[in-house]
């Protein structure tokens, strides 16, 4: 059975319609996220199925059992909040114990200390709060959102407040966790990056709605829209008419570039206007490039660069006009040669990399 | 010096000055009078006395041996004390929800709310106070409605005015403001987001309650109580207003003995004694409120 399921579920606060007409399927043991900018209705989604909201529509439920008038507090799942929300007067031992109540003395403490080491606080079970770093906040977070064992773990942006070193530990220690303690875990975070790591599946969400649904690499890979291609990664977006069809590819009128091939949109009819998203590390770059016959191959000049230390982006302006980036490695350290601002390139991209995207 | 020290001089010496001399410099001049003799008719006898066998000083702890050994000031310290820890316990009991519902009210409207909180200051403690005598008097309208409903009952009728339950329910009124607005300044900084999550974590509103909101507001209520507690304990015009007879305080006798009996170093003495009091449990207090965090 499914551990959680949304069946058309909004939310309206007066005329602004927060979330609109949700519907999924979460299994159990799944590590799902919701992506999407801020004010895309991720939280009050979250905070929907937490219990702190109540849907204006639709139907939610856990374990097959309507939420519907069940308080938080009788919700078999916890939240970790993005402000952790830690009892400042309370021991990280009391803390992580809180829902324990009722719970006999010697099993509260056998249970913290299994705790703590879960989440490798040994020995700072006395300490308070304030007197922890901000990782090791979080941590306190995380298990006294574990210690009753709920059957599901929501975590609002949990490691948004955290430098980029750090949150990037936290992420893998956050996938061990998830995969020893077995609990489904829906993730919410406006950052794509730690979506694409972290998650089983991810809903990348828009305005309140789904915009797609699926795991990490089909939606980088495959983006169903203009606004999941250029939120996931990033993306040459190119203005384009679709000219004509044929077997398993299309060809494309890019305005400044040319025409262009391309194998994802053949659903569309000829004439349609939208736009060409390109990833650009599927652009090659170089002095020279080796003409593939089935691909797209141009010429242009080098018009700035972007050093990353592990990458360079390079923006190619084209005979045509347009301007298209690419994104080479820089261990590649024979091929980025030459490539300066100024020099004359050819960029090269095969044909099943671009999307004609409409909407 | 230093420049920085300098100008922390200017700005904190004035007051300084001023407390030294208005404050402290009283203080030890009533603790001086406390062991002098009283004069034959009011103020102090000489310090100095001449007699055949020369000049000695006048100086006696007769004040505090009378004190100690009378049980009445024993007495009259504790009822005090039982008054003003009532009062207080009564703030706390009223005031508590009254600064949770400002706390917890749209951030528009807790100005307002507040300033009603302390709209009373805006009259004069003595004009509220016999605002009070009326209302506690035999034919107010709601002494009326009391006996009225009383009656019905089969119970004979009560009377407020000068009894210790007048000074009492005055002693509340006059310092509910007291009590209201450091629980409000405290209440008011609670991060929400601390009870959605005891929400999450099981917690009913009851456990929200007494294992969250108030263990965080417990600076609040000390804070409360000492500015409850202690004006109370040595008050003398609302026991000399509403009190009669039995509802006399500790403040009153001190009053008595400046200004009618003539006992100057008696009324030091009293004073001192009650001022140590005071400090002692709000020691207490503090030793109290040290373990909580907030």
């Amino acid at each position: 059975m499914a551990l959680l399921q949304l069946r058309g579920v909004t939310r309206r606060f007066g005329d602004f319609v927060a979330v609109d007409d949700v519907s999924m399927i979460i299994e159990p043991g799944e590590f799902f996220t919701l992506l999407g900018p801020s004010g895309c209705g991720k939280t009050t989604l979250l905070r929907m199925i937490a219990g702190f909201e109540a849907p204006d529509a639709g139907t939610i439920l856990v374990e097959g059992r309507d939420m519907q008038g069940v308080p938080p507090e009788r919700r078999n799942l916890h939240t970790v909040f993005q402000s952790y929300a830690l009892f400042p007067h309370m021991s990280v031992e009391r803390n992580i114990a809180f829902p324990l109540a009722g719970v006999p003395a010697d099993e509260t403490r056998r249970r913290v200390g299994a705790a703590l080491e879960q989440v490798q606080l040994q020995g700072l079970g006395k300490r308070y709060p304030g007197e922890l770093s901000g990782g090791q906040r979080q941590r306190v977070a995380v298990a006294r959102a574990l210690i009753n064992r709920p059957r599901l773990l929501l975590l609002d942006e949990p490691l948004a407040a955290l430098d980029a070193k750090l949150r990037e530990s936290m992420q893998t220690e956050l996938i061990g966790l998830q995969r020893e303690v077995g609990v489904t875990f829906v993730y919410v975070t406006h950052d794509q990056s730690e979506a694409l790591a972290l998650s089983h599946r991810i809903a990348v969400m828009n305005r309140g709605r789904v915009e797609q649904l699926g795991e990490p690499s089909a939606i980088y890979r495959h983006p169903r829209n203009r606004f999941v291609a250029d939120f996931i990664g990033e993306c040459n977006m190119l203005r384009a008419d679709l000219h004509s069809r044929d077997a398993g590819q299309i060809r494309l009128k890019v305005r400044g570039i040319g025409e262009v091939v391309a194998t994802h949109g053949e659903h569309v009819a000829p004439g349609a206007q939208g736009v060409l998203a390109l990833r650009p590390e599927q652009v090659k770059i170089a002095k020279s490039v080796a003409v593939d016959p089935g691909g797209n191959h141009f010429r242009g000049t080098v018009q700035a660069l972007l050093y990353r230390g592990d990458v360079t982006l390079y923006t190619v302006a084209l005979a045509a006009g347009g301007r298209i980036q690419a994104l080479l490695p820089n261990s590649a350290a024979g091929r980025t040669a030459g490539l300066e601002e100024g020099a004359g390139v050819e960029v090269a991209w095969p044909r099943d990399a671009g999307h004609f995207l409409t909407d | 010096m230093a420049p920085d020290r300098s100008r922390k001089w200017l700005v904190g010496g004035p007051p300084l000055a001023y407390l030294l001399v208005f404050f402290a410099a009283p203080l030890a001049i009533m603790a001086l009078a406390s062991f002098r003799a009283p004069g034959d008719f009011g103020g102090l006898a000489p310090l100095v006395l001449q007699d055949e066998s020369g000049a000695h000083l006048n100086v006696t702890p007769e004040a505090y041996a009378t004190l100690f050994s009378d049980f009445l000031y024993g007495w009259l310290f504790l009822k005090s004390f039982a008054y003003a820890a009532f009062a207080t316990v009564l703030c706390l009991a009223a005031g508590y929800p009254l600064a949770l519902l400002i706390a917890r009210s749209p951030r528009k409207y807790r100005d307002i709310l507040v300033l009603l909180v302390i709209l009373p200051f805006w009259s004069n403690f003595l004009i509220r106070v016999y605002a009070w005598m009326m209302i506690l008097g035999p034919q107010s309208f709601v002494m009326r409605a009391l006996n009225g409903a009383l009656g019905l009952a089969g119970i004979e009728p009560v009377s407020l005015l000068y009894t210790p339950a007048a000074v009492v329910i005055t002693l509340v009124y006059v310092h509910l403001p007291f009590m209201v607005l450091p629980l409000y300044a405290n209440l008011e900084k609670h991060d929400p987001a601390l009870l959605d999550a005891a929400q999450d974590l099981g917690a009913g509103a009851w456990q929200r309650f007494w294992r969250v909101t108030f263990p965080l507001s417990l600076p609040g209520v000390y804070a409360g109580a000492a500015l409850v507690f202690i004006p109370a304990f040595g008050i003398f015009a609302i026991p000399d207003l509403v009190g009669g007879t039995g509802g006399i305080m500790i403040g009153n006798v001190i009053k008595q003995q400046f200004l009618d009996t003539r006992d100057w170093p008696f009324g030091a003495a009293l004073s001192l004694v009650l001022m140590a009091g005071a400090i002692a449990l709000s020691g207490f207090a503090a030793l109290l409120g040290r373990g909580t965090r907030a």
